[in-house]
């Protein structure tokens, strides 16, 4: 069985703030691997662990990206692969799709993980949209996996909960992690993760026509950003101590 | 200024020890020079003044009992930024968090800091080298003065010390209201003597007669040797020389670093890897924590109601927590930090390392796991039995003596019958030995306990106090290391800052 | 082949005359240099809009077959309001969707689809998307809205690769341009506003649940409805399918009583519903308490959960990280935390400086009396 892992590196978004006039304060803040990535990511070295999969971790981003795909190798992924090129950036979900799909029809594979979302500004649209150019089947949404002869995966749609018998190839999002938590590396997976192997490949080793990637290969653009100007509210500030008096408060403004 | 008569049940009135005082007014200062005709109206009628930062304080210091609870509160800017020959520093007010000052720093969000000296601000921007402020207390939402107050550590004390070596100068506050700006280098004791002249201000006075430990971490009573700069005796002396209302940080270089969490086989083993390892100039640790069979048996019990928490492995173990540099030495770094683990009778592969921020934040949970379920298990309890406390130690030993003082706690705390962990700073041979309390019984078991255990220490040339300061809970431990001659030492410094005995009151001495 | 004037559906591979004249060539080999731009068959959009003529907006009608989902209504008179050219609803629905007919129309619908299969009885993203595209395709409209539910936002990236359009997801506001649509949506845990315009019609958006208001419905409001067929594709085997009780919907409770971090004790959560159903309140939480399986799924509220606009929202405990502001749209908030310096404190109108589980524990001694 072989899975492809999706992942992104981002800024911690608690890190990531706005300053006083309005300007996103990026600079500095530590990278990690994106929450929900990482989720997938477990949720495939799950198959590694109970399967004996083969797990590659797949990212599309600037080159500093690669220290976020090592430690997706000293997780336990098998190898990794970075799609950088300056000719991508700028490009919406759709142009990332057709990126992303011009390599993954290169590689042999059962299952596309990917997070539901990422943190930075994320749509959760590049999973669907991946599917769709890649021809491949579709489960979103997934909460668990149930792996037998098939691995069955149980779908949460608002009050609806569906239990699938999954087909390959196909595109997956996970809603929340293995129930089983996947442990962190340890010394030696992080020494013998060096070893693994570790691809760059640019526009060109991609085979990414001009036109669908990067900013040409967008069909929506941002036409400006605006900060949100908080109404500056003073917050008053209650001495709680005295847990009955705020309750009392609690229930005045309930009322209120 | 903000003044009011605090309800018995103000958070004003208490704090981390959970001790809870009484005032007959509580002030909040907007700035200067309200505070200063507050302390020069009490002073005048011999009020007691008791200075409060975010009262995350362990042994009381911020506790009031009787007269006004200052809240410096409303002093909790960053004012700039300065670069002398030791490198940059960080001008602040007192009730500044250390969480805020890291991040400041770290990330170089210093818009609105203003230059101390000449271009400082566009040169720590422009500067491709990261800093930060190396001081990680535990509690890293307490306030900044009243850190240097209480010469706050932490994990990296191991490799950057305590706040004492980062403390380039202090704007103090007497008690009469007059502000004088101490700056390290500038003002030294003659012998055991003191006699200066800071702007209209003179001190005359002799320091303490007692040695004080300078060779193990050591928060026990006020700091002083012979030519000692004056500076370094108002860091630590919890607030009985004056109120900081000002100070400069020293800010160190940043490089990144991986963390690694390894699980030994047993606490013995776990200690002789911190041995080897504690000087080890290959591995170069940054700290070691250590987490013994116990503890991890603890966060194995948390994890069950909380399945966030990273799973230690299925086996006893004891943990061991350390930091290393994520350079181009990793490699052999970790070469040789597998022959010592080997060595001493553990398998690398039991371990876990990160250095993404995520994983770091995990690991720094686990590890934070052990102190967070006594209080919460503490918490629980003091609805039964109001009058419980938490009862850990806070005492070091020079490193020859430290794995006798470790026998020495199972001894004699097996021989009381009480339950216990051991975790901390062992880099530093100052371990916190938490003993878990079931009921009063055991409360009076553990003081009993706590004050043999004490005295060993002291015995074996450490320190009772190692982090936590004195306070108002630990005044006894002066007594039994300096005996009444320090106690009379120390007052006679204070007399001599503030003659008439109104700053925090209580606090080391009576 | 010479002069291809690709005005329509350009879908084959061999263009080979160096210029398409209509807006979007993505696909066959416009030999313009030595590149070769093929995308293969599967990256290519399967259908291309005349842009010229691209007009209305289309609706995704949301249904179960007995009654619309609520998040459509607010959408369909949004797109009345925006639309000077006719509205267009698309419904996947059994025989009884017929019975909405009249509901539709009176909210502004001009032209209803109505899809069916027989055979087809659950949401089949692929089957739906494919059948959705052939309609847009048909229908040619200048834009397409999804309420922004789990299935929308399933539905509306399938409809969109197929169409290579443009799509701009969980919008807050959307103003018309004549044809061209202006889509805002909030970033960075709701600190910034980014407005989004696509290149090529039709322009697709997704909106969040709850931001446009229900429409007043026009009775007797005429329309016009197809019936038609469309195909089972790739169809999901769905081995069983369950209900899951949500509880009250926190979506649209008025008063939320909502629980973090900092509540210690899980019993506390208990007392959290008791106070709640005494109140008329729903009780709703952060990811944290989700993960620790104290709470269900459904009571997220954040950026990775729901959108929640209650006219109070009492948090319990909550630091206030970026993800969970995002989902907080709140007319007051009143926090309860032991930190001073949580962020939730910085939005909140008053910040109690104490401890959740305590004052929690009080209200409920409170209400009992």
């Amino acid at each position: 069985m072989r899975v492809i892992v999706l992942v992104k590196q981002v800024p911690d978004p608690n890190l990531v703030t706005i300053s006083e006039n309005g300007h996103l304060q990026r600079e500095n803040v530590p990278s990690m691997t994106d929450p929900f990535g990482m989720m997938a990511l477990q949720h495939a070295l799950r198959l590694k662990r109970e399967l004996g999969a083969h797990v590659t971790a797949v990212s599309m981003g600037p080159m500093h990206a690669e220290e976020m795909l090592r430690r997706c190798l000293e997780y336990g992924a098998d190898e990794a692969v970075l799609l950088s090129d300056k000719a991508f950036a700028g490009a919406d979900t759709l142009a990332t799709a057709r990126t992303l799909g011009c390599y993954l029809r290169s590689r042999k594979f059962d299952y596309i993980f990917c997070g539901m979302q990422a943190t930075d500004g994320d749509t959760a649209q590049l999973p669907p949209e991946l599917s769709a150019v890649m021809g491949l089947q579709i489960y979103s949404y997934v909460s668990k996996m149930e792996l037998s002869n098939t691995i069955r995966m149980t779908q949460i749609y608002e009050d609806k909960s569906y239990v699938v018998e999954t087909c390959t190839p196909a595109v997956v999002t996970f809603l929340r992690p293995p129930e089983e938590q996947i442990p962190l590396p340890s010394m030696t997976d992080f020494i013998e993760a060096r070893k693994k192997e570790l691809t760059v490949l640019n526009a060109w080793m991609v085979g990414v026509p001009p036109g669908s990637m990067g900013l040409k290969g967008s069909r929506t653009r941002v036409d400006r950003i605006t900060t949100v100007v908080k109404d500056r509210k003073a917050t008053e500030f209650i001495d709680g101590s005295d847990s009955k008096n705020a309750a009392s408060i609690i229930m005045s403004e309930v009322k209120g | 200024m903000i003044e009011f008569v605090p309800d018995v049940n103000s958070p004003y009135l208490i704090d981390e020890c959970k001790i809870r005082g009484n005032a007959d007014l509580v002030a909040i200062p907007e700035n200067e020079s309200e505070l200063s005709s507050l302390l020069k109206d009490a002073d005048s009628k011999g009020t007691s003044v008791t200075i409060s930062g975010l009262r995350t304080g362990l042994c009381g210091g911020s506790v009031p009992f009787g007269g006004i609870l200052v809240s410096m509160e409303r002093f909790s800017s960053m004012i700039g930024l300065g670069k002398d020959s030791k490198g940059y520093f960080l001008r602040t007010e007192p009730c500044v968090t250390i969480d805020k000052i890291v991040r400041t720093t770290q990330l170089k969000r210093i818009d609105g800091l203003i230059d101390i000296t000449p271009n400082a601000c566009s040169d720590f921007l422009s500067d491709k080298r990261k800093y930060f402020y190396p001081v990680d207390p535990t509690e890293m939402n307490g306030s900044i003065g009243g850190n240097i107050s209480a010469n706050a550590s932490g994990a990296r004390t191991f490799r950057y010390g305590p706040t004492r070596n980062w403390v380039r100068s202090i704007r103090l506050m007497l008690a009469n209201g007059t502000v004088i700006r101490i700056t390290r280098g500038e003002h030294f004791a003659k012998g055991r003597h003191f006699n200066i002249t800071i702007d209209d201000t003179h001190l005359e006075f002799d320091i303490p007669d007692y040695e004080f430990n300078r060779s193990v971490k050591n928060a026990a009573g006020l700091y002083c040797h012979e030519d000692m700069d004056l500076i370094d005796l108002v860091i630590g002396s919890e607030g009985i020389l004056g109120t900081i209302i000002e100070a400069d940080l020293y800010l160190t270089e940043w490089h990144p670093l991986i963390s690694n969490i390894i699980f030994m086989p047993d606490d013995a083993s776990a200690l002789s890897l911190i041995d080897s390892l504690r000087y080890d100039n290959i591995v170069e640790p940054e700290f070691i924590e250590y987490f013994d069979t116990g503890s991890i048996d603890l966060i194995r019990r948390t994890c069950i109601t909380d399945p966030t928490i990273l799973r230690p492995p299925k086996k006893r173990c004891t943990a061991v927590f350390m930091d290393m540099s994520l350079d181009n030495d990793v490699d052999n770094r970790f070469q040789r930090l597998f022959e010592l683990v080997r060595a001493n009778g553990g398998d690398p592969s039991d371990s876990w390392t990160g250095y993404d921020q995520n994983d770091r934040k995990r690991m720094f949970a686990f590890r934070h796991c052990v102190p967070k379920s006594i209080f919460d298990y503490v918490a629980s309890l003091k609805d039964g039995i109001p009058k419980i406390n938490k009862m850990g130690t806070d005492m070091s030993v020079p490193e020859k003596h430290n794995r006798e003082m470790m026998s020495y706690y199972d001894m004699v705390l097996k021989e009381a019958g009480l339950e216990y962990v051991i975790f901390g700073h062992m880099g530093n041979c100052h371990p916190h030995v938490e003993i878990i309390l079931k009921d009063m019984d055991d409360l009076d078991k553990a003081r009993s306990a706590y004050a043999i255990l004490a005295e060993h220490a002291f015995e074996l040339g450490g320190s009772p106090s190692a982090e936590h300061g004195i306070g108002k809970l630990k005044r006894d431990y002066i007594g039994m290391m300096y005996g009444t001659d320090g106690i009379e030492g120390i007052r006679g410094v204070k007399k001599a800052f503030d003659p008439n005995l109104i700053m925090n009151r209580g606090n080391m001495i009576d | 082949m010479s002069g291809c004037n690709c005005s329509g559906s350009c879908s084959s591979g061999s263009c080979s005359s160096g210029s398409c004249s209509s807006g979007s060539c993505s696909g066959g080999s416009c030999s313009s240099g030595n590149y070769d731009n093929t995308l293969p068959p599967g990256m290519l959009a399967a259908y291309n809009l005349d842009q010229a003529t691209a007009d209305g907006i289309l609706v995704y009608i949301e249904t179960d077959g007995k009654s619309l989902h609520p998040a459509v209504k607010g959408i369909l008179g949004k797109a009345r309001e925006l639309s000077s050219g006719r509205v267009f609803g698309i419904m996947f629905a059994g025989v009884g969707g017929k019975l909405l007919y009249d509901e539709i129309f009176s909210y502004g619908v001009d032209t209803l689809y109505h899809m069916r299969n027989s055979s087809i009885k659950e949401f089949q993203p692929i089957s739906y998307a494919e059948a959705m595209a052939d309609v847009s395709h048909r229908v040619g409209p200048a834009s397409i809205l999804f309420a922004a539910t789990p299935e929308g936002r399933e539905l509306a990236p399938l409809v969109a690769a197929r169409l290579g359009a443009g799509l701009t997801a969980d919008c807050t506001q959307l103003e018309a341009d004549g044809r061209t649509l202006i889509m805002t949506r909030p970033a960075l845990g709701g600190n910034i506003l980014a407005t989004i315009r696509c290149d090529t019609f039709p322009q697709m958006a997704t909106v969040r649940p709850g931001t446009f208001p229900d429409p007043i419905p026009e009775e007797c409001r005429k329309g016009t409805s197809f019936s038609r067929p469309y195909k089972a594709i790739s169809e999901k085997t769905i081995v069983s399918k369950d209900i899951v009780d949500l509880g009250e919907d926190i979506g649209n409770a008025r008063v939320l009583i909502s629980l973090g971090n900092g509540i210690r004790n899980r019993s506390t959560v208990d007392l959290a519903h008791d106070v709640a159903r005494k109140l008329g309140a729903s009780v709703s939480c952060t990811m944290a308490l989700v993960d620790k399986g104290w709470m269900p799924y459904s009571a997220q509220v954040g950026q990775s959960g729901r959108t929640v606009s209650p006219d109070l929202y009492v948090a319990f405990g909550i630091s206030g990280s970026v993800q969970h502001m995002a989902g907080l749209r709140a007319k007051r908030v009143v926090s309860v935390n032991k930190d001073r310096s949580a962020p939730l404190n910085s939005i909140a109108d008053k910040a109690i400086i104490g401890d959740a589980d305590s004052i929690l524990r009080d209200l409920a001694k409170s209400l009992e009396e």
